[in-house]
């Protein structure tokens, strides 16, 4: 009986268990963590504005604006999405056995035989047993000269090579420089830059 | 110390702490932990280091170098066993080599990206994102709590939440009771609190009423509110004809406030006293004059509202009223409080009638103002301003207009054309001719509501123009529309009295320039019409023109005669008798005078046509009238001179258009003379000497002489017609042209045939018979045919009389186209030789000789006599030659007689004896008669101008005769 009381009306009248006591989160998130943790420098690193209101860093430069320094010219980005990029993750992070070295540190090993055994550990990929190299030559022989056109068949397409064949460079860079040709032929990063924001802020 | 560890196991999840012994024992545990846990408690909790699932960059190239090696050994080893084709082989290659490359593309990237933030430290980064995703996770923990918390609840049964004790308790610490309302004003101990004494009520308006009258003294007033009354508690201010407004106050501190408001012109309107209630009491707060800005407030509620309520006035008299109908016309501005009003706006004055009404400056009151453009300054008696408007607009708008039209009718009346009415002063009188000796008022009337003209049973005319006036913009021009109205009913009067006459009136013609040359012409307010009339008997294209001048008090009418021609469409005025142009005044033109016009203006009109045509052909003419008719020649003016009668004088030269063919035989000038009573025509003319014509009557020619013996005639026609009275010229002058023929003609004849024996037979104007020849039994020996052409004679036609002995030259003269002079002394020399010669060829008809004569013509000049005998077969050939002779230096024709030469006689011949006897005797000079000269001398020569030369004979034209009867008498005898 006793025990149906205490079940249905308890001794406190709401709901609310006097003998808990709550503490305010710590940090609290109104507080300015930034300065809080110090993170000011990292801050200012990747800020988008500069205190005085102007732009700042672009964070994330786009990736073809990040490959643009390579002599190739990448018509098409490769991506995910169409195919040319891919996901290869899982094939190169843990647990895939291919990638495990396959050394073993024994306690009796010295720190610089280790060393040696980790660096020479994949030598054994370039060995006549993994790779052939005369079975690799002969194929290659087999290829003959190429022409664009024989690829189509194939569904491929030779812009995916990102050679620079009619020398243009990459087709960002040209445009930069056609930009630039009425200025100072000096290509610091810094303004190369600029150039970009501002064109995409055109764009 | 304890927060700081609470703080933390927060952080790390949030957990509870219901055990409070295990905190202090924690506390109380660590000593040691008391620095660290003191510097946490400054430094927040260190944010958790995230390591999992992270590889070295290292590694990862690494297995990226391991996987491509791979991945190209892998290829290598399957393709050199596969027998795919080369080019699928190097495809997938190639795919394979991008594929890789591609990843190491990533990886570059992904370096770059990391590049971004120095120190490479983007491990603080991942370790941030970690948190807030942890946090994140914690506060959607608790708010998933929360709802399975209420979904947990569900069961459980409570009241509705009272929101609002919930929020007052919030805000003031305790529910807002109306209990607490009364505990809270002051009220102590009172627990009957509801009902006020009546006493203390009273006391206290009365303490209020010295409070406000102090008050009230003490403070500045405009002088609009020095009707006040304290009463009631209340000040009460009065200003008359705009507002009761009633005001009180608490203590001689607190500012007055709003208690009520009355407008006292007009009892009905709603009022939001709420809203005035708060402008009120800012206004009396916050200005410095309170009373004053309530005033001004006040009063300029006041005038804007009854603005609106004139404005409202003015749309209900527009729209219902008696100015319904587009008279009048309001615009309201409300931001100006300004309302321009026009009326009479379908008169012809619209957009000059206006008033306006706003509030005056100095005054401050609401005034209508009317605007008088285009009136005259001098009724300045006449009140333009009004107040008092509202409520009383159908009054004060009655009054202007009525001024207005008063004002009207004093400018109309000022110019004189208008007569005020005796009777009826709203009438004014403009009299308008209904005959030419009558006029009728026409009663002109303003309508005061539409500012239009109006008049009494209008005629369609009248309401032609009354349209007219009512467009009309000035004065000026409304006066000249009357006055068009006006010589519009002369015109109708006179067309009116013409037409009923026998008149017809032309209303096609219309000419560029009114005929009438009065200087007045040019003149404002003096209208000149012009009217074509004519009689249907009149010839055509000719009118009497009647100009009307009209002014406005007289009418004066013109009268020329004048042609009219349709020229290319336009219409020409091609004669016009301006010197005798009649004028009279409209009053005296009378049935009467115009049918005594009709009768007399005839020969008027005739004469100048007659005198437009003379002018059409060049002909110079003067009219004769007055002095000229005296001195006429009497033979003209034999008949008497009357009203019927016109007499032109004509030109011979002109008439006869330059001819001067006549100038020696006619007088050079000629007189025309038209009798209109008879229907003719006469044209008298003179000769100028007595010449053979005048001998002969000539019934053709109508030429008619005046008296027998006299030199003076007339030519005579009758005329049926008097638009062809250029015919009976032209025949005139046909006539005289004939005249001159003849007389050239016979003037000639009688210098040919100058014996006794000419005499004409016949004369007509194209034909004259004559007789020349002695013991001519015909009726005419010779007849000339006259052919003329227009101007001359172009040929005589010699006809010679069938029994004529002359008519065996006929052929010749025919072809010969001889000179008529040549031809008539042909005839007149030959006469005498022709007729011997019909006389023995006839003679020989009735012999019963053998011989036979024979008359053979060569030509005009050579004849050849032929005596044939039968029996002896001989032929005698006479020649007869006609040849000019020079005898004593002159020229003369002679004949010359003698044998042919081409047929020789013999001596043998039968025939030889009567040649040679007509040698002997005729050709042959007597030498007998010489031998007894005094014997032959003494005697007379039977032929006197012969002259005998041996082998023939010659001889002038009286002795032929003779000569060829001789030699006829020897040569008749037949020879043996």
């Amino acid at each position: 009986m006793t025990t149906m009381e205490d079940h249905i009306s308890p001794a406190y009248y709401y709901y609310v268990d006097p003998a808990t006591v709550y503490q305010p989160q710590q940090p609290s998130p109104v507080d300015d963590l930034i300065s809080l943790y110090g993170l000011q420098d990292l801050s200012r690193q990747v800020a988008r504005t500069n205190p005085d209101g102007t732009k700042a860093v672009k964070l994330r430069k786009s990736y073809k604006n990040q490959i643009n320094d390579l002599s190739g010219k990448f018509s098409v980005i490769p991506t995910r999405e169409n195919g040319k990029g891919g996901e290869i993750s899982q094939t190169l992070f843990q647990n895939n056995p291919d990638m495990m070295p396959q050394v073993h540190r024994t306690p009796d090993m010295s720190s610089e035989q280790w060393r040696h055994l980790m660096m020479d550990r994949d030598a054994a990929l370039f060995n006549g047993d993994n790779m052939d190299w005369n079975m690799c030559e002969s194929v290659l022989t087999q290829f003959e000269k190429s022409y664009p056109a024989e690829f189509q068949s194939q569904g491929f397409q030779v812009d995916d090579l990102a050679f620079d064949l009619d020398g243009s460079g990459n087709a960002i860079k040209s445009r930069k420089r056609k930009n630039k040709s009425n200025g100072s032929s000096m290509a610091t990063p810094n303004s190369d830059m600029q150039e970009d924001l501002k064109r995409r802020r055109l764009e | 110390m304890t927060t700081a560890v609470q703080d933390f196991k927060v952080f790390n999840g949030g957990g509870l702490q219901s055990n409070t012994s295990q905190k202090q024992e924690l506390s109380r545990t660590s000593m040691t932990q008391r620095q660290d846990n003191k510097a946490v408690r400054f430094d927040p909790p260190e944010i958790p280091h995230v390591e999992f699932n992270q590889s070295p960059l290292s590694l990862i190239i690494r297995n990226l170098t391991v996987f491509t090696i791979k991945e190209i050994a892998q290829f290598f080893k399957t393709s050199a066993h596969q027998s795919q084709d080369a080019g699928t082989r190097k495809a997938s290659f190639l795919q394979m080599i991008i594929y890789l490359r591609n990843q190491f593309l990533r990886l570059y990237v992904l370096i770059k990206w990391c590049k971004t933030i120095k120190k490479n430290n983007f491990n603080t980064m991942i370790d941030l994102l970690n948190w807030f995703r942890g946090s994140n996770m914690s506060v959607n923990n608790c708010i998933w709590a929360l709802k399975n918390n209420l979904v947990s609840m569900a069961n459980a049964k409570l009241p509705n939440p009272d929101l609002v004790t919930a929020l007052e308790v919030l805000s003031l610490g305790r529910p807002n009771l109306p209990t607490h309302n009364l505990k809270l004003s002051g009220d102590e101990g009172s627990e009957d609190v509801s009902v006020i004494p009546a006493k203390l009520i009273l006391k206290r308006i009365r303490d209020l009423n010295t409070l406000l009258s102090i008050r009230i003294s003490l403070m500045e007033l405009p002088d609009q509110f020095y009707q006040y009354k304290v009463r009631d508690g209340k000040l009460v201010i009065t200003v008359e004809k705009e507002f009761e407004v009633q005001l009180s106050t608490v203590d001689l501190q607190s500012p007055l406030f709003f208690v009520d408001l009355k407008f006292l012109f007009n009892d009905h309107l709603p009022l939001n006293k709420h809203k005035l209630e708060k402008v009120i009491n800012e206004a009396l707060f916050k200005s410095s004059k309170p009373l004053f800005s309530l005033y001004s407030l006040l009063h300029k509620y006041v005038l804007s509202l009854q603005m609106y309520m004139i404005h409202v006035e003015l749309l209900d008299l527009e729209i219902n009223g008696k100015y319904s109908g587009g008279n009048l016309v309001h615009h309201y501005d409300a931001k100006k409080n300004m309302i321009t009003l026009k009326y009479w706006l379908q008169s012809r004055l619209n957009g000059k009638c206006s008033a306006i009404i706003g509030v005056e400056g100095t005054s401050g009151n609401i005034i209508l103002k009317w605007n008088r453009n285009g009136v005259k300054n001098e009724h300045s008696d006449v009140p333009t301003q009004y107040s008092c408007i509202l409520n009383n607009l159908g009054n004060i708008l009655n009054e202007i207009t009525f001024n207005h039209s008063q004002m009207i009718k004093a400018e109309l009346l000022s110019t004189g054309v208008f007569s005020e009415d005796e009777e009826n002063p709203d009438f004014l009188l403009f009299h308008v001719p209904t005959t030419s000796v009558s006029v009728a008022p026409i009663q002109l009337k303003i309508n005061l509501i539409s500012g239009v003209f109006y008049v009494k049973n209008p005629s369609s005319l009248l309401q032609f123009y009354i349209n007219q006036i009512n467009s009309s913009s000035t004065t000026d021009e409304l006066i000249h529309i009357l006055g068009r109205l006006k010589l519009d009913k002369i015109i109708l009067v006179l067309r009116n009295m013409f037409e009923k006459t026998g008149w017809s009136c032309n209303d096609v013609i219309k000419l560029n320039s009114s005929v009438t040359q009065d200087s007045a012409k040019g003149q404002k307010r003096i209208l000149t019409r012009d009217l074509f009339i004519r009689l249907d008997d009149w010839p055509a294209n000719w009118y009497l023109i009647l100009s009307v001048v009209s002014s406005n008090s007289t009418c004066v009418i013109e009268q020329r005669i004048g042609k009219i021609k349709a020229i290319k469409g336009n219409w020409e005025l091609r004669y016009l008798d301006s010197a005798n142009a009649t004028t009279s005044k409209l009053e005296s033109m009378t049935y009467q005078k115009i049918v005594y016009l009709q009768k007399t203006i005839l020969h008027r009109i005739v004469n100048h046509m007659i005198i437009d045509s003379l002018n059409e052909l060049n002909i110079s003419n003067k009219i004769c009238s007055g002095d000229i008719l005296r001195a006429l020649p009497p033979y003209v003016s034999s008949t008497g001179v009357n009203n019927n009668l016109s007499i032109i004088a004509i030109e011979l030269e002109s008439f006869l258009e330059g001819s001067n063919a006549l100038n020696h035989i006619l007088e050079s000038s000629m007189l025309l003379r038209i009798d209109y009573e008879k229907s003719d025509i006469k044209l008298f003319g003179k000769f100028k000497k007595d010449t053979k014509i005048i001998k002969y009557q000539c019934d053709e020619l109508l030429i008619q002489f005046t008296n027998p013996g006299a030199l003076s005639f007339y030519i005579f026609e009758e005329f049926t017609n008097l638009n062809n009275i250029v015919l009976y010229l032209t025949k005139f002058k046909q006539k005289l042209m004939q005249l001159v023929v003849l007389t050239d003609v016979i003037e000639r004849l009688h210098n040919n045939f100058y014996s006794e024996n000419f005499s004409i037979v016949a004369l007509k104007p194209n034909e004259i018979s004559f007789k020349y020849l002695r013991n001519s039994t015909d009726t005419h020996d010779c007849m000339i045919k006259i052919v003329t052409n227009d101007h001359n004679v172009e040929n005589l036609d010699v006809k010679l009389s069938s029994s004529n002995p002359q008519y065996i030259v006929q052929p010749f003269i025919d072809d010969g186209h001889y000179d008529y002079h040549f031809i008539f002394n042909y005839l007149q020399f030959t006469s005498g030789f022709f007729g011997v010669l019909k006389e023995i060829l006839s003679s020989y008809e009735h012999s019963n000789g053998y011989t036979t004569v024979s008359l053979q013509l060569h030509n005009l000049s050579e004849y050849e006599l032929l005596y044939h005998n039968p029996e002896t077969n001989t032929k005698i050939t006479l020649i007869i030659e006609l040849r000019n002779v020079s005898h004593n230096g002159t020229k003369k024709l002679q004949y010359y007689i003698h044998f042919s030469d081409d047929e020789h006689i013999s001596t043998k011949s039968p025939a030889y004896p009567l040649v040679h006897q007509v040698r002997n005797t005729v050709f042959m000079i007597d030498n007998t008669a010489l031998v007894n000269g005094s014997s032959v001398s003494l005697k007379k020569p039977k032929h006197p101008s012969a002259i005998k030369l041996s082998d023939g004979v010659s001889c002038d034209s009286p002795d032929i005769e003779g000569i060829i009867m001789e030699i006829n008498d020897i040569l008749k005898i037949d020879c043996m």
